[in-house]
């Protein structure tokens, strides 16, 4: 019996799918059967991993004593780990809110029958799968080492790789090769810098040029130089009171109303940059860059290709990020080598540690660098 | 069998057989023997409060192993699981901070039997997320959320943060460093949030910091409102399956 219903759309009738009866079983015994020795072996194995490995238990929870370094429950661990490349409010609520949005609006987007109800029905989808998963499971890790500096680090130390001691490489972008150029130079070093910054942050914190302007707007220190970050760091937002000319603060304005006017708010352009734009335009870009590649490849036709390459990007996201925020965070979320992760089990004492005093160096990883980063 | 032959009389494993089935207790409990016609055997699906959650009949390609993995029974095994160990756990654990962390190391120690069941509801937890992360793999590689099945998968992502939400909420009832710290650092991602974060996180745990507060109200979500609402959700999830006409499959 076919039973026809609205599609959610409205105009369009779906029919609801024809019986087979000729092809059915009865579930009881072909399914229960199934779902009872699955259930007697699942019971079965779990009690034997609970007879042999215990859950831990630490020291009595101490609110005086920070552990490091804090960790969240490994499902979470991901966007801990994402914490660490963005605003904290777009990495730990936005993003998975827009996440889950997405993951619900699949099948409203998604609505042709093809392919349903096998494994990687449609033409591509397997290929498109494999693509996929290769592709994020290469940019996913480089992204956050890009983003901790180390191809910085690793081509500093590069020599030392060959058994060549002496002194460390000078990082290209610490070069300038337009140092004689005169006033076009310092537009080019600019740039020259911006190409070959060492990370996200760095475009708040070391990346400097200053550029010689007619007229200054905003209110301020007006020295005929636009600077980066100075004069960047404090953009009143439009209709402040600081905006065109200073106005005094508006005493004048009802209570509430003062309350909700942005009247002295600004913008901090750099930390803007390093914290939202760069990775939302860094995102959106590897996950269009990812859709263009299945396209050029002539893998994209249905919007259902194009949410198999996307959802697993998605789920190998998920997943690496977790690995990379288990495995290799060390002390105060270095990234470390995951052999110098503090392990509870050899090293229940981490959960005794109140200050990141006794970090350590690790090859890898440059103190220095990365504390000035995130200061 | 050769024509001279008498058929036996009834064995003694016949007697206990009509003993134990056929008295009057039992047959007030299963209104019928075992049913070994078609017909008993839908009859038994259709009219048993626990199996009748299941269709009577079912496709023959959705009882391969290889079309769902089990992974959504095993979600809802794990639930199941998580709730009989967790009622156990229940019997020792004061929401406390006096107590919470001593009930909990006095199951480990003295309870006999308290550290298999605290291992299986740790370990089974674990596996949940992980299973439900599986299932909606296996759903998604098998398009089998197109329609009309739209519904179906939005009530699994929610069944997922739900699922999320419960392990989140029980981590800290041991109220060790682990939970202690581990919470800390869940809620202040909360707290980030853009406009909200702080409201948001100081309802979550009842104050500025993680403290007794926090305590109560976890164990609260944990062992009532969560898994109520999981519930709810569950029986609209296998409701919506049999609904949707059974498992996806190729038109
Ligand atoms: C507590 C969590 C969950 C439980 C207990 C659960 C349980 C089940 C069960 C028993 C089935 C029958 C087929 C199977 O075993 O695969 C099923 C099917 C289904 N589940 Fe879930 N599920 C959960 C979470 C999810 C999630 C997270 C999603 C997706 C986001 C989802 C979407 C679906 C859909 C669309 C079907 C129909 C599949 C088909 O028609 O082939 N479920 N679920």
């Amino acid at each position: 019996m076919a039973i026809a219903t609205r599609a959610p759309g409205g105009e369009k009738e779906t029919v609801r799918q024809k019986r087979e009866r000729d092809q059915e079983l009865l579930v009881w015994p072909d399914l229960v059967f199934i779902e009872f020795i699955c259930a007697i072996l699942f019971t079965v194995t779990f009690v034997m991993l609970s007879v042999l490995v215990n859950a831990p238990l630490l020291d009595r929870a101490n609110s005086n004593i920070t552990p490091n370094p804090s960790k969240a429950p490994w499902y979470l661990m991901n966007l801990q780990e994402l914490l660490l490349h963005m605003d904290k409010g777009l990495a730990g609520v936005t993003v998975p809110t827009i996440a889950l949005i997405v993951l619900m609006a699949i099948p409203y987007t998604d609505r042709s029958n093809d392919g349903q109800g096998t494994w990687f029905g449609t033409a591509n989808a397997v290929k498109i799968t494999i693509f996929s998963a290769l592709y994020s499971s290469f940019v996913i890790p480089w992204a956050i080492l890009w983003d901790d500096g180390a191809h910085v680090r690793i081509f500093r130390e590069f020599p030392h790789a060959f058994g060549i001691t002496g002194g460390k490489v000078k990082w290209i972008g610490d070069r300038n090769p337009f140092d004689s150029w005169g006033a076009p130079g310092e537009v080019l070093k600019g740039i020259w810098d911006f190409a070959f910054l060492k990370n996200r942050v760095a475009i708040r914190d070391e990346w400097h040029w200053s550029l010689r302007v007619p007229f200054q707007p905003g209110a301020g220190h007006h020295d005929g130089y636009l600077d980066w970050p100075k004069d960047f760091s404090q953009v009143p937002v439009p209709l402040n009171g600081t905006w065109l000319w200073f106005w005094g603060k508006p005493d004048w304005m009802p209570g509430w109303m003062a309350h909700v006017y942005w009247y002295d708010s600004d913008l901090n352009i750099p930390a803007i940059m390093a914290e939202f734009v760069v990775p939302i335009v860094a995102t959106l870009f590897f996950i269009g860059l990812l859709l263009g590649i299945i396209w050029k490849l002539g893998w994209l036709h249905t919007v259902r290709d194009g949410w198999l390459a996307i959802f697993t990007g998605f789920i190998m996201f998920y997943f690496s990020l977790t690995i990379i925020g288990a495995a290799f965070r060390g002390r105060g979320q270095q990234l470390v080598p995951a052999p110098h992760v503090p392990n509870l089990d050899e090293d229940p004492g981490i959960m005794r540690q109140t200050s990141p005093h006794d970090d350590q160096h690790y090859g890898l990883y440059d103190p220095g660098s990365a504390s000035a980063s995130y200061a | 069998m050769s024509v001279s032959e008498q058929p036996k009389g009834p064995g003694l494993g016949d007697f206990i057989y009509d003993k134990l089935f056929h008295n009057y207790i039992w047959s007030s409990i299963f209104r019928s023997g075992y049913p070994n016609t078609p017909r008993n055997q839908m009859l038994a699906v259709a009219t048993s409060v626990f199996l009748h959650l299941h269709p009577t009949r079912i496709h023959k390609t959705h009882v391969k192993i290889t079309h769902t993995y089990c992974l959504g029974g095993l979600s809802f095994f794990m639930f199941l699981g998580l709730t009989v160990t967790g009622v156990m756990l229940m019997f020792y654990y004061v929401p406390s901070v006096d107590r919470a962390y001593s009930d909990v190391a006095a199951l480990n120690t003295n309870v006999r039997f308290g550290m298999l069941i605290r291992n299986l509801h740790r370990w089974m937890a674990h596996a949940m997320v992980i299973t439900v992360l599986l299932h909606m793999m296996r759903v998604f590689y098998m398009g089998a959320y197109k329609p009309p099945r739209e519904f179906n998968w939005v009530v699994g992502v929610i069944l997922l943060v739900l699922t999320l939400l419960l392990s989140f909420t029980g981590y800290l009832l041991p109220w060790d460093q682990l939970a202690l710290w581990a919470i800390t650092v869940g809620t202040n991602i909360a707290g980030s949030a853009p406009v909200l974060g702080g409201q948001v996180r100081f309802v979550l745990i009842g104050g500025f910091e993680v403290g007794p507060e926090a305590l109560i109200r976890f164990y609260t979500l944990h062992v009532i409102g969560l898994p109520l609402l999981a519930a709810i959700f569950m029986s609209v999830h296998f409701w919506r399956i049999r609904r949707d006409g059974g498992l996806a499959r190729p038109l």
